[in-house]
């Protein structure tokens, strides 16, 4: 339960980060997608099926303001939830250079997720320029910021489950 | 059930739950989800507050701290400088709102429709695309298709609508298409987003006479936005080599890095869709 409520605020923090923060000091090329960070942290930390449903969940936060039709981004991060949480046995996740390629990778992957979705929808991005230059900005950017963002979060972990073994014993 | 049953069964259902998300949401998007009205309304005090500190972070920023420069030995004199340069910052951003909202009522009074006052309240999470959060909604007469405008411009459409807020497709997404022409020369072409504070004037054939600095207004074609409406000014015109059509790069008239305030033109959309490529693409 503390988990998922800390999950739940830092969740509600990366929603507010992404609708006030970043539109007022980050130019659209530089914006790190958090709420991808968080599902590569859960589905590298936690078991698939918890994963999954805060990926869910998360992907319906970041639907609310898209001009799309349906629920696409919880697809989206499901698709990378699950990739990550079978790749996890074989990614070194202690290296932050295999961090940082997957990262890049899974930014790649949602990028050309809400490019396919779009064309489906025959809607797009007026210019091919426009995508590209954003998709390759935020690739770069979550590769090189990415790794730190979940190593704080690894910490996070850390700090959560010393609590709660501390409670426990306490009241033991 | 096995552990390795559970193992393919959970993600199976997960992806099933999500599918279904996505074909019930596929019918309509009139009305914001359930789900979507709940984000929107526990987050969005948070967000007006967030953008409150913002304003006055960014009014401190500007009105006084790169003022500080001053010497030691007038620190008392600086101080009490200080103090009133935050009080005449607070005048002055009392001074601009009420600018702002009095260019808003003589806009308002010019234009014949009804219009709503609303406070933008958030941007578009993701970032591909160019929305914004109004703090307007279906209680306070919003619907789908309205028009939204402020003092200097034309701003976009609304594209959802929950009980309190309303969701805004600015005219710099791709996926907004607004009918405009030059005013001067009254060629005619359509207007979409290219993302970054700039758009495109397309389908403006190559004979056509449009020159850099021209005024491009909405043409009033497919019933969602008023004629007659400021949308930009012509920033480049390139005419290549061959081809029907010629180039028009247009800056649009509102300066969406500064929205704090828009209109929403209360008026019943058009019954009927417009046709592809007018005004109606998502």
């Amino acid at each position: 339960m503390r988990t998922f409520i800390l999950y739940l605020v830092l969740a509600i923090g990366a929603y507010l980060c992404h609708t006030v923060l970043y539109p007022a000091f980050l130019v659209p090329e530089l914006r790190i997608d958090l709420f991808l960070v968080l599902v590569l942290h859960l589905s590298f930390s936690y078991e698939r099926s918890k994963a999954l449903i805060l990926a869910l969940f998360l992907g319906l936060v970041m639907d609310v303001g898209l001009p799309l039709r349906g629920c696409f981004y919880p697809l989206i991060y499901l698709a990378i939830a699950l990739l990550a949480s079978m790749l996890r046995q074989n990614l070194n996740l202690h290296s932050r250079w295999y961090q940082a390629l997957f990262l890049g990778l899974c930014t790649l992957i949602e990028g050309l997720g809400v490019r396919m979705i779009l064309g489906l929808q025959d809607a797009g991005f007026a210019e091919a320029g426009y995508f590209l230059r954003l998709l390759a900005g935020r690739i770069i950017i979550t590769a090189l910021v990415g790794p730190l963002l979940l190593a704080g979060l690894e910490r996070v972990d850390q700090y959560l489950s010393a609590f709660i073994v501390h409670r426990e014993s306490q009241e033991v | 059930m096995t552990s390795q049953a559970r193992k393919f069964i959970i993600p199976i259902l997960i992806f099933l739950l999500a599918l279904s998300l996505i074909s019930a949401n596929l019918h309509s998007r009139e009305n914001m989800s359930f789900f979507e009205s709940l984000v929107v309304g526990i987050t969005s005090p948070v967000q007006k507050a967030v953008w409150g500190v913002i304003g006055g972070i960014s009014n401190i920023w500007r009105g006084y701290f790169y003022l500080v420069g001053l010497e030691k030995e007038n620190q008392v004199l600086k101080r009490e400088l200080q103090e009133l340069k935050l009080e005449v910052n607070r005048y002055r951003e009392a001074h601009l709102a009420n600018e702002r909202l009095r260019a808003l009522l003589n806009f308002k009074k010019s234009i014949a429709t009804p219009l709503l006052p609303a406070q933008l309240v958030a941007f578009d999470p993701a970032g591909w695309f160019q929305t914004i959060l109004i703090d307007k909604g279906r209680n306070d007469g919003v619907v789908r298709d309205m028009a939204v405008v402020s003092a200097e411009g034309l701003v976009g459409r609304v594209i959802g609508v929950s009980n309190h807020h309303a969701k805004v497709l600015l005219i710099l997404d791709g996926n907004s298409a607004v009918d405009a022409y030059i005013q001067r020369s009254r060629a005619r072409g359509v207007l979409v987003g290219l993302g970054l504070e700039l758009c495109l004037l397309k389908y403006v054939q190559r004979n056509e006479d449009v020159q850099v600095g021209d005024q491009v207004i909405s043409s009033g074609m497919g019933g969602v936005f008023p004629k007659g409406l400021l949308v930009g000014t012509v920033k480049e015109v390139v005419r290549g080599s061959s081809g029907l059509f010629q180039r028009v790069e247009v800056e649009p008239a509102v300066n969406f890095g500064r929205l704090e305030e828009v209109l929403v033109v209360i008026q019943s959309p058009p019954e009927e869709p417009a046709m592809a490529g007018t005004q109606k693409r998502p």
